[in-house]
């Protein structure tokens, strides 16, 4: 790694991306549409599960389509297929993607773009290891991770976590319609059945709620954000390095806007479309339960 | 499984084998120390906790490729650069008749990097005003509080808050368009503001109608190519993320790497301190010993040891160890700035994800020492929402919204694209409870005993907030904001300005440490972090940390001289 970033220094960026084209996104396992980790049935439940968290509405656009269950897969299967040359999947490498050109002189984009460093992932350092390991394996199984169960009790694994609640689920909706799977359900008893596990195992609450939202938003390394659904949705730009959003231009000696994603301007095609009654009365209530106001 | 490092754990001159002075810490003050003392031709090892995340950067003529990027999940979720609290958890209660805890998880967890806490930061770089260096006096005896006057003054400080300012390189206002509170400078910022984020410009215009002063925020972010290092693209993704390309003044990529340059630098990173060994008598230390990145305890020696950990972690060692303690004033005297946060939601998109976070301020509700009319709180930062999975997270935990309402607040999102907010850095008054000890049973994954924070507000601090709301709420209505909300005081408080906890002052009997920063019982160790200060000031603590342990250096590398150290003015 370090004698790479050296040589790709001295090479400077312009050389370095004679190496072009780079991949979009990246390759291997983090894009196949495969479980490394979960079974079918767990992969199919969960992916159904991230659904209900954050379904479809105005753009067409739910955590299903950006691939929340693979996000969820990869992080579980993050120290499965680790070598010298293959970290562990929990720290994308930098500085860039490779999805955004270097700026020219003018704030221009132009054709060079930089290495796709974050398709490479960092090693951990040794306390880093046991931090993700216990959060994926749990504490009592990993070595030098129980140092406070005394005090705090044990960690649960995330693993544990997701494939007892998918038992869980099934159980659930067995015990609503027999012979039913959670995957045979309705789409209300399946929100009902969601809600009894998540308030029975509120970890696992928690847990589903924060990786669906991260594998929706994430950099695409990660295996989420599939063909960039979570930046769509939520009109995002992603990444933006090398290119920026300005750029001093010594020729006029002045900063210098993209045109299409300016920072000091309003952005020329930005919709701003009225809120939802619905999230009207949300901020209202938030907004007078805060001490604020509406002021309008 | 063993995995390789990051990058090599020896940085700078890896054949140094003897060593004039230990810092431990690599941040914002050991690496003004570290430099000002490698110049003056002594030989300094460094200790760093943390891993090295800026491969190259001991290399002459290239600057490091840093390891950061425009990766929320790794700089904001996944604890890449902060402190983890699963493995270095800290603990918290609001006071003693709370109980052992309450709370044990992140509390005012800083990065733990190469380049110390400072590179989560987006460089707030203001000074401090003369009258915040002698609140004791101005203020008189407040019932609870321990506010006392600075041992050093802002006039002695001047030329090196000129240093530190040149040395990172400061953007800032011309003297025409600065903020009109502030305090006289001996020389300009070396570069002008960079383009303003349009939250802040629409954010200022309502403050401007109130009547209020803004400015370009003083920042340590090169707006002009600056000393080997770009002006920034506006990447957006500043504070709480590294620099992907070393715009950012961080110490790490000016003070650091000039240090390490120097040849007369080694650094050692991956090295967690775990003990400062005394001397036979008791009146000197000897030795560190530290855990070094593969696990096995090394101990290293030197003439003399500098402390420069963060306020916390600084308090932490000296417990550990039970130096310096004579007083029992280790770990007194904690101050986070009290932060009060106030957030409008506008009806157009203001694409807070594009800029420097912040970059425009106003110092009006900062106040008088003294006025009832104009109570201290701090300045204000005209910032933004920039995390889209934080935004998410926010529908979804805080205001418990999933479901298709959660999908439409994040097409229509009310909280990051449409936000604008106002956050007061205000005095937090010192009070000798709030204070770091050792938790007697949590411990981190080596084995150290953990940091507790014991901590609650004073009136003095709530009482401004009280005053100054209403106010922002008005600057919110001047600004077309549709809707104001007023955030929760957090506890434990949120903020990451950490100071107090080993004070200077001339008095051994109430202070930690004297005038010059070395400490009372000890007569070879100093501190150099922002556990010196006596008080919070209302302004972003980490220009004022650097300027003091410079001074704190010069006076260690030219004592009785220590202007002669200075290079910029």
């Amino acid at each position: 790694m370090y004698t790479r970033r050296v040589f790709l220094r001295l090479l400077g960026v312009a050389s370095a991306a004679a190496a072009l084209p780079f991949p979009v996104g990246c390759g291997d396992n983090a894009d196949a549409d495969v479980p490394l980790f979960f079974d079918a049935h767990q992969w199919a439940t969960v992916d159904a599960a991230t659904a209900l968290i954050l379904p479809a509405a105005e753009r067409g656009i739910s955590a299903s389509d950006a691939r929340a269950v693979r996000y969820i897969d990869r992080l579980l299967a993050a120290f499965d297929q680790v070598s010298e040359a293959a970290p562990p999947t929990i720290f994308a490498g930098g500085p860039a993607s490779g999805r955004q050109p270097a700026p020219d002189a003018h704030g221009k984009s132009t054709s060079a773009f930089p290495p796709a460093d974050m398709a490479t992932f960092l090693p951990l350092t040794r306390a880093q290891e046991i931090a993700w390991r216990v959060r994926i394996f749990g504490s009592a199984a990993t070595p030098g991770g129980d140092f406070n169960d005394a005090l705090l009790g044990p960690t649960v694994g995330w693993r544990d976590l997701y494939t007892d609640a998918v038992t869980r689920l099934d159980a659930v909706a067995a015990a609503t319609s027999p012979g039913a799977t959670f995957l045979t359900l309705g789409p209300a008893d399946q929100q009902i059945a969601l809600a009894t596990v998540s308030s029975e195992v509120s970890q696992f609450g928690q847990a589903l709620i924060e990786h669906t939202l991260e594998g929706v938003f994430c950099v695409p390394e990660y295996g989420g954000n599939a063909d960039r659904a979570g930046w769509r949705l939520a009109r995002y730009d992603g990444d933006s390095i090398p290119l920026g959003h300005a750029v001093y231009d010594a020729s006029i000696d002045a900063y210098v806007d993209r045109p299409e994603e300016p920072t000091s301007t309003p952005s020329p095609h930005a919709i701003s479309e009225d809120f939802d009654s619905a999230i009207l009365d949300a901020l209202t209530v938030a907004a007078v339960g805060s001490g604020g106001k509406k002021f309008f | 499984m063993a995995f390789p490092s990051v990058t090599p754990n020896v940085l700078g001159n890896d054949s140094l084998a003897a060593f004039d002075t230990i810092v431990i810490g690599s941040g914002a003050g050991g690496s003004a120390v570290a430099r000002t003392l490698a110049v003056a031709g002594q030989k300094v090892l460094v200790l760093e906790a943390g891993p090295n995340y800026f491969p190259g950067l001991d290399v002459p003529d290239a600057m490091p490729v840093p390891l950061f990027s425009n990766d929320e999940l790794k700089l904001q979720v996944r604890s890449f650069i902060q402190q983890d609290p699963l493995i270095e958890p800290r603990s918290f209660r609001a006071s003693v008749a709370a109980g052992a805890r309450t709370f044990v998880g992140d509390v005012n967890g800083l990065p733990r990097t190469v380049g110390g806490a400072a590179v989560h930061a987006d460089m707030k770089y203001p000074r401090f005003r003369e009258t915040d260096f002698k609140l004791g006096t101005l203020l008189g005896a407040i019932p609870g509080a321990s506010f006392a006057d600075w041992p050093v003054d802002y006039a002695t400080l001047e030329r090196f808050y000129v240093e530190i300012e040149h040395k990172v390189g400061v953007q800032g206002p011309d003297a025409a368009s600065d903020d009109p509170f502030a305090p006289a400078k001996s020389k300009p910022y070396p570069m002008p503001p960079g383009l303003p984020m349009l939250a802040n410009t629409l954010l200022a215009d309502g403050a401007r109608k109130q009547g209020y002063h803004p400015f370009a925020y003083p920042t340590a972010v090169a707006s002009r190519p600056y000393r080997g290092r770009p002006a920034c693209v506006e990447c957006g993704f500043c504070s709480g993320y590294g620099c992907p390309t070393n715009a950012k003044g961080a110490p790490a990529v000016t003070l650091l790497r000039d240090a390490l340059l120097t040849k007369n630098v080694q650094l050692r990173s991956g090295a967690v301190v775990t003990r400062l060994v005394k001397s036979a008598t008791g009146t000197a230390v000897r030795a560190v010993e530290y855990i070094d990145a593969a696990g096995a305890t090394q101990t290293a020696t030197a003439d003399r040891v500098v402390l420069a950990a963060s306020a916390v972690e600084t308090a932490r060692l000296a417990l550990l160890s039970e130096v310096g303690n004579s007083s029992g004033q280790v770990g007194a005297n904690l101050m986070f700035h009290f932060q009060t946060q106030v957030v409008g939601v506008l009806r157009d998109r203001v694409h807070g994800h594009r800029g420097r976070s912040v970059t425009m301020g106003f110092s009006d509700f900062r106040g008088t020492p003294g006025d009832p009319d104009h109570p201290l709180g701090g300045i204000i930062e005209l910032a933004t929402n920039a995390d889209l999975i934080g935004e998410a997270k926010n529908y979804a935990l805080q205001l418990g919204k999933t479901g298709p309402l959660l999908t439409r607040l994040l097409e229509q999102s009310p909280l990051r694209d449409k936000l604008v907010a106002m956050i007061m850095q205000a005095e937090d008054a010192p009070q000798v409870t709030n204070r770091v000890d050792l938790d007697p049973a949590l411990t981190d994954v080596y084995g150290r005993p953990a940091a507790r924070v014991t901590y609650a507000s004073h009136v003095f601090e709530t009482s401004a907030r009280e005053f100054y709301v209403p106010k922002m709420l008005a600057i919110l209505e001047s600004a077309g904001a549709q809707f104001g909300l007023v955030a929760p005081i957090d506890a434990p408080s949120a903020s990451r300005h950490v100071m107090g906890t080993m004070r200077m002052g001339p008095d051994a009997a109430t202070s930690v440490c004297d005038p010059r920063g070395q400490l009372h019982d000890l007569g070879n160790v100093w501190c150099a972090d922002g556990g010196l200060f006596p008080t919070s000031s209302g302004f972003n603590p980490t220009l004022t940390l650097q300027a003091l342990a410079l001074w704190v250096g010069a006076n260690i590398a030219a004592p009785g001289n220590p202007t002669s150290v200075l290079e910029e003015s």
